[in-house]
């Protein structure tokens, strides 16, 4: 199917389509103000973290957003984290503009559809336990692209209501993947969707491939190893049961996800240990 | 103890009698808990049944009625023929057996 040059073509124009529909639709979440100033000065090289600490702690509300979040268990710092520059200093530059983005959109999420955020917030500290298990470079950032994988959803209910109730009653009705629901409806999925918004906002593709790729994951594309994280993440969040995705199904993990990272089953029953460990009291 | 084939073992299950390969040799001793690891090795070593903990009335008991067993079992019911998937079931539902046991202690 996905040979034939004409549904291809088609396939590309229905997905061009519902992005100009949800772009157009008012509804998109807009960067506020404060964040985009905060994203600026992440990207330029004179920036250090004592002003970059200066300029967010001036939004308090923003502020006690991320200290929430870097206390809240998923990151696994020993200590608690008190300032937000002490934040800035662990995290770095890259896993701040992360964090800053996405204590505004997980407010959202909740709305949208229940569990969502408690499965995200699974799925962000399983991206890391596995990043951190395998050694991968910047663990807490890979946790941000865990945490804002199903972002799409979110962007889809509040964008395109009559699709989302489309997408939700073939879940509901014929037990379907919500991601091939949506893919029947629209000829895209959350993940193409998530990664309009975040290009939008200027989110580098390290943190975007992933969260495109989660549930079509090719060995051969960019940043698949952190893609294969993810992939893996998301469905043994959803086999250890924590929050929802909005179906009661699970995708097949793909065994190339597992070879690309070179993991066996055995790492898979460590992650999932730990995660049962972890995660058990403040998600069930 | 009861007897069950090496299909029905799952993660967290607990070896009651030594497993012996034909050579005489042990490859699991008494009391060794069932890893993912472990199980997916059963069928290279020739193993096709064995002796777990626990009774066959206990076994139903901890089936009946778990709404949460369920629903995992549904939530995997397309991959009924995928080895990985069918692994990952299995110690999820070991998790979940364990927190039961914690939960009605």
């Amino acid at each position: 199917m996905s040979g034939n040059p004409i549904e291809k073509e088609d396939l590309a124009a229905r997905k061009q389509t519902v992005r100009v529909r949800i772009e157009r639709s008012g509804n998109l979440p807009a960067l506020p103000g404060v964040i985009a100033k905060i994203f600026e000065m992440v990207d330029s090289p004179q920036t250090t973290a004592k002003q970059l600490g200066a300029e967010i702690s001036k939004d308090q509300v923003l502020s006690a957003k991320i200290l929430k979040l870097v206390n809240s268990g998923f990151y696994g710092f020993s200590q608690p984290i008190s300032t937000i520059s002490h934040a800035v200093t662990m995290l770095g530059f890259d896993s701040v503009k992360s964090l800053v983005m996405s204590s505004s959109v997980l407010e959202i999420m909740d709305q949208s559809l229940p569990g969502l955020w408690k499965h995200s917030l699974a799925c962000a500290r399983t991206s890391a336990l596995v990043a951190e298990h395998l050694n991968l470079p910047d663990p807490e950032e890979v946790g941000v692209v865990g945490l804002l994988h199903d972002l799409g959803k979110v962007i889809l209910c509040q964008t395109l209501e009559v699709e989302f109730g489309q997408v939700s009653r073939r879940v509901e009705e014929k037990g379907m993947l919500f991601y091939l629901a949506e893919l029947e409806v629209l000829g895209c999925h959350h993940g193409d969707i998530g990664g309009w918004l975040l290009e939008k906002w200027a989110i580098p593709a390290k943190v975007i491939d992933p969260i495109v790729d989660h549930h079509d994951f090719r060995p051969q594309r960019d940043h698949a190893e952190r893609t294969a994280v993810v992939h893996i993440a998301d469905i043994l969040t959803r086999a250890e049961g924590f929050g929802s995705g909005g179906d009661q199904k699970i995708p097949r993990l793909e065994a190339q996800a597992l070879d690309t990272l070179g993991m066996g089953l055995e790492d898979v029953e460590k992650i999932m240990d730990r995660m049962n460990d972890e995660l058990s009291e403040l998600l069930r | 103890m009861r007897d069950i084939s090496a299909g029905e073992a799952k993660v967290g299950d607990i070896v009651a009698e030594p497993l012996v390969n034909s050579q005489g040799r042990v490859l699991l001793p008494k009391g060794a808990n069932l890893s993912a690891a472990v199980l997916s090795r059963l069928q290279g070593w020739g193993v096709h049944e064995l002796k777990i903990e626990g009774d066959a009335a206990a076994a139903i008991d901890e089936n009946s009625g778990s709404t949460l067993e369920e629903e995992l079992e549904i939530r995997f019911s397309d991959w009924a023929d995928d080895q990985i998937m069918v692994q990952i079931k299995h110690i999820a539902l070991g998790h979940q057996r364990r927190r039961g046991q914690v939960s009605r202690s």
